[in-house]
């Protein structure tokens, strides 16, 4: 199969638009996609510090490696962040992989490492699975929201891809959360001076799409799973659902990405949320007195002291 | 026709599988054979990612990459 632009050796036949694409035309094509994202969501660059969210994994290899670029052109700077959550083995390797990535793009990464910031690891929290995975993503979404104020950025990027943001629509439709369902666009803007605004820019890219560029540019990645995954999940079984519906109708996921974004006004409308205010221990925005970051740190550690020393302190370190 | 195994090692898992192949086979009926839907994997030979109608031979070691993986 040739690459319908330069008759090179294709590495995708994206079957969405027909186009078999060799390794230049493929990162061209996502660059293209990514441009799409922030000029439908009118996302202004310009003079702004980008978070990179790096995991370790493919499809935030493939964002960055993007994102750089793109500041390599346009008028924004980068920054990469890992959080090590003590995972034995998959953090290990994970971080081994952000740090070739890093040096592979020549992009700057800081790390926090939660028993440094916090005194304990994910692994040791004597959660159940289920209750792991819940806290984990708590966990990281407070730490990339410290991470981007100590650091003065103004957006954080996530390497979620079409695949996961409609397999999440699907899964808030079944179960009927409505909350959960308007929270997930490719794009939510600034809360506040204290949560900066969160942007998927693979919102508009595959999952393959993503595999097939990080190993035809051959980006470092970790490509294996975390021992607390489960493939029983609502949402894991959503995307294989997807994944069957997608190859009998080819681009029916971004259709229904689309969709969603012309109705997701209207879901807000029907959700009412408490008034915000500031979390008590941390100062941070919550709807509740404590907020869910600070209520899992006293649940592991026994208080509220962690939180409080982490925001006296730069946990970030360079890498 | 020149029939014989090829090893294929599934990633995340590193778990193996040889089977028998002849040598006009694509990595299409390849995949046929693993009752594997083409895009939910990409197939690599080495550092080469191969599409649907490349052809592999006996003796071949290909990597199956998970398009969906937990992370």
């Amino acid at each position: 199969m040739k690459c319908k632009y330069c008759n090179g050796k294709a590495v995708i036949y994206v079957r969405r638009t027909r186009t078999p694409l060799c390794p230049s035309h493929l990162e061209e094509y996502l660059i293209k996609n990514v441009v799409k994202v922030f000029k439908h969501y009118r996302i202004d660059l310009s003079n702004k510090k980008i978070l990179i969210a790096l995991s370790g994994g493919k499809d935030s290899s493939t964002m960055a490696s993007l994102m750089k670029k793109l500041s390599e052109v346009e008028d924004f700077e980068v920054v990469g962040l890992y959080i090590d959550l003590g995972i034995p083995k998959y953090s290990d390797y994970s971080l081994k992989a952000v740090e070739k990535l890093s040096r592979s793009l020549d992009l700057e990464v800081r790390t926090i490492n939660l028993r440094e910031a916090l005194g304990f690891n994910i692994s040791d929290t004597g959660f159940k699975r289920r209750t792991i995975c819940s806290a984990c993503g708590i966990i990281k979404r407070y730490l990339m929201n410290y991470a981007a104020l100590v650091d003065g950025c103004q957006i954080i990027a996530t390497g979620h891809t079409l695949d996961d943001i409609t397999a999440y629509i699907l899964k808030s439709y079944i179960t009927q959360d409505l909350k959960s369902l308007v929270k997930l666009g490719v794009y939510n803007p600034p809360l506040n001076k204290l949560i900066p605004g969160k942007v998927k820019p693979l919102g508009y890219v595959s999952e393959k799409e993503s595999l097939v560029y990080v190993l035809s540019s051959n980006y470092p990645f970790y490509h294996e799973e975390c021992p607390y995954v489960s493939h029983e999940t609502i949402e894991f079984q959503a995307k294989r659902f997807l994944n069957m519906v997608e190859a009998k109708h080819p681009g029916i996921k971004l259709y229904m990405l689309r969709e969603y974004e012309k109705n997701r006004q209207l879901y807000e409308k029907l959700v009412e949320y408490p008034p915000l205010r500031r979390c008590k221990i941390c100062g941070m925005p919550s709807q509740r007195e404590v907020c869910s970051f600070c209520s899992i740190v006293k649940r592991i550690t026994g208080s509220y002291d962690s939180v409080l020393k982490m925001w006296e302190n730069n946990f970030l370190r360079i890498i | 026709m020149e029939m014989g195994e090829i090893t294929i090692v599934f990633s995340p898992g590193g778990e193996k599988r040889r089977i028998v192949v002849d040598e006009s086979m694509r990595v299409r009926e390849l995949l046929k054979t693993l009752l594997l839907d083409e895009e939910s994997v990409v197939v690599v030979r080495g550092d080469e990612v191969l599409t649907e109608d490349r052809v592999v031979r006996p003796g071949e070691i290909l990597t199956v990459f998970n398009v969906m993986s937990g992370g």
